[in-house]
């Protein structure tokens, strides 16, 4: 192995291993996995994106909400029990998603089921806004750079966030409209429910 | 190091310095200013989650941009060009040889940081692809790979014209993290980034480039130097050397494999994350064989910052993966909370940095033939030795209660929250006291430079003859 042709077959040998076993294997298996159709019912799981959920994607990459919100549900630990979600996640609950954003650490609450957990988008909004108003104590960033502060001339426009009450507030006369991007993200995270079955997956309880 | 005898054409230390030095010195400057920077942003970031009105509501400085933009600015801006650096200073000392021109390498350094400013930018701008360690977006990345073609181009030149018969450990390790970066950076990208395939393979190859950027490209490069210059400093050859060579394919087979650990119980195949824990786990077996390469030849009371930088690199180094073997145990409580951003700190700052910083002082006395302040290096050690151990610690020690918080099915998120915030502070606090060494290390680094502006066109003088 003191000779370079022979070091360089070596290490490149020892690389294609992991790249064959881990990326190829990947590519050829997982990227094929297809929706799951009931054959009654003709449902399709996990069920297609609505189009404004998958520009929504591209604001949660963007923005780097990974960082601090895992999207996994665990089989054998207490995530079940916790809520976060009607089962455990598997890989093709992925599916849709670009990026996947299963994440490292949860600095904030797993969204693998939000859209289970919050159904209203003006809740969204609001948290999204004013986090640390909605929830006291939270250390979640202020995203109000993705809404527009707009004096009400005539009527008020149908899309204003109702109910915020913190700092950044709209004074009397104003409102605040959500620009494309604030509503794009809300519909995708309306969308983040993993509430259908799949044969391979664990099934649904109860919560 | 008797199995490189000099052939007859080899050239002098003082020859094969001066035609690197150029070079070698641009992208140590370069590392050191991204270096400045990454720790700023990570002292930014990390104050954020203590004190979330900090600077808050504006767009690029929102948490989730400025967290990735300082990770990213440490591990293209200043990990990888220093040990880019290191790594050319190495392999033309190693081979006796000189490179026949610099202007090319010139070239690529500019356009590497090119890549790195349009891609920090970029992840403010909020064009971030949201994949860890990928954040930059696809065109800056790509930058990043025309520039990489012409750098690994000339190591693979250096490394033919050498004059020297036989090859030291260190250039096994250089040839092999320039052979394996392009192809899993590019791997990664295209399957990432470019052409993303679906989302229910993307975990597992975002998985294996994380463990890849630090085992296969980052630490070879750090450990090189490491096997390099703790002979050096000690004046005696590495102790058990023979070992070297298996802890080498043990890295090579191992490195690969232990990224899908982190998806332990996660939405992959269960015999992935089973081989990745397994790997990450046996990982122990090169990192001892290292440990005992490099501490076994350390002998005697420590003197400079050489053996001191390289010696806590090292130590960070056994310690995490330690922290590897301890995971199974540990896992369901640890997942997800700042226990793993505190092993992320314990490899990113304290092995790879550490050792970097080491490699630095033994280079940039011998290219410039100035030496650092003796003052400013003590420090400039302490400061970060401190700064990184009171993060890693604070986190490790927080994570583990926020960890069982966060298990705990009778208390609420905000608890978890609420329990990890006083370890936050402190972990902000060991980022500021390193943000403030790393400060300090510029300004001495800088300081070395404007005594030796005339460092160009090549210096006649030579430092300590190696």
């Amino acid at each position: 192995m003191n000779r370079l042709p022979s070091l360089i077959t070596g290490i490149t040998l020892a690389f294609a291993a992991s790249w064959l076993g881990v990326v190829a294997y990947s590519y050829v298996e997982l990227g094929r996995l297809e929706p799951y159709v009931d054959e009654n019912t003709g449902e399709v799981s996990p069920p297609p994106l609505p189009g404004l959920a998958t520009a929504g994607q591209r604001v949660y990459a963007a923005n780097g909400c990974v960082t601090c919100h895992s999207q996994q549900v665990r089989p054998e630990t207490t995530d079940v029990e916790k809520q976060l979600g009607p089962r455990p996640t598997v890989a093709r609950d992925y599916l849709r998603e670009n990026p996947a954003a299963l994440g490292k650490l949860r600095i904030g609450p797993d969204l693998t089921n939000v859209g289970l957990r919050i159904t209203d988008a003006n809740e969204l909004h609001r948290r999204l806004y004013e986090p640390a108003t909605v929830t006291p104590g939270s250390n979640m960033p202020s995203y109000r750079y993705l809404y527009e502060m707009r004096k009400i001339s005539g009527q008020s426009s149908g899309q204003a966030v109702q109910g915020l009450t913190g700092p950044h507030a709209p004074p009397p006369g104003y409102e605040v409209v959500p620009t494309e991007e604030a509503r794009a993200l809300v519909v995708y995270l309306l969308s983040l429910k993993r509430n259908y079955t799949l044969p391979e997956a664990e099934p649904l309880q109860s919560p | 190091m008797s199995a490189l005898a000099a052939k007859p054409h080899s050239v002098a230390p003082a020859v094969s310095d001066a035609s690197v030095r150029l070079p070698v010195l641009l992208f140590f400057g370069a590392a050191v200013f991204w270096l400045v920077n990454g720790a700023l942003l990570a002292f930014l970031s990390a104050w954020k989650l203590v004190d979330p009105g900090f600077l808050d509501g504006i767009s690029w400085l929102t948490y989730g941009r400025l967290q990735p933009a300082a990770e990213n600015a440490l591990i293209y801006g200043w990990a990888s060009q220093a040990g880019i650096g290191a790594g050319l200073w190495f392999l033309a000392r190693l081979g006796r040889t000189a490179l026949a021109g610099h202007r090319l390498l010139v070239t690529a350094a500019v356009f590497w940081n090119l890549g790195v400013v349009v891609g920090l930018c970029g992840i403010v701008a909020g064009w971030s692809t949201g994949i860890e360690r990928m954040e930059f977006p696809g065109f800056a990345s790509a930058i990043l790979l025309v520039a990489y073609a012409c750098i690994g181009l000339w190591t693979f030149v250096l490394l033919r014209d050498r004059s020297s018969s036989g090859l030291y450990v260190s250039q096994w390790y250089l040839l092999a993290a320039f052979l394996w970066f392009p192809w899993f950076f590019a791997t990664a990208q295209i399957l990432l980034v470019h052409h993303p395939v679906q989302g229910s393979a993307q975990a597992p190859i975002a998985a294996w480039f994380g463990s890849n950027l630090i085992w296969l490209w980052l630490a070879p490069l750090a450990l090189a130097g490491a096997y390099y210059v703790i002979p050096q400093e000690q004046g005696r050859t590495i102790r058990a050397y023979p070992w070297s060579l298996l802890a080498f394919w043990g890295v090579a087979v191992l490195g690969g494999w232990s990224g899908p650990q982190v998806y332990l119980l996660g939405p992959v195949p269960a015999w992935m994350v089973s081989a990745g824990v397994a790997a990450s786990i046996l990982l122990i077996i090169p990192v001892t064989l290292i440990g005992i390469n490099t501490f076994g030849t350390i002998r005697g009371p420590v003197q400079g910052p050489v053996i001191a930088f390289v010696g806590v690199g090292l130590a960070c180094m056994m310690g995490a993966v330690a922290q590897n073997v301890l995971a199974p145990a540990i896992t369901l409580v640890t997942q997800f909370s700042d226990y793993v951003t505190g092993q992320n700190v314990l490899v990113v700052l304290g092995f790879i940095t550490m050792t970097l910083f080491g490699l630095l002082y033994f280079i940039v006395p011998r290219l410039t033939g100035e030496a650092f302040r003796p003052g400013a290096t003590g420090w400039h050690f302490w400061l970060v030795t401190c700064g990184m151990a009171t993060s890693f610690l604070s986190l490790t020690v927080g994570g583990l209660i926020q960890g069982f918080a966060l298990y705990d099915p009778g208390v609420t998120f905000m608890t978890s929250v609420e329990l990890a915030w006083p370890f936050r502070l402190m972990s902000a606090v060991g980022c500021l006291a390193f943000f403030a060494g790393s400060l300090y290390f510029a300004l001495s680094f800088v300081n070395l430079l404007l005594r030796k502006a005339d460092v160009l066109p090549p210096a006649k003088k030579k430092g300590a003859t190696v």
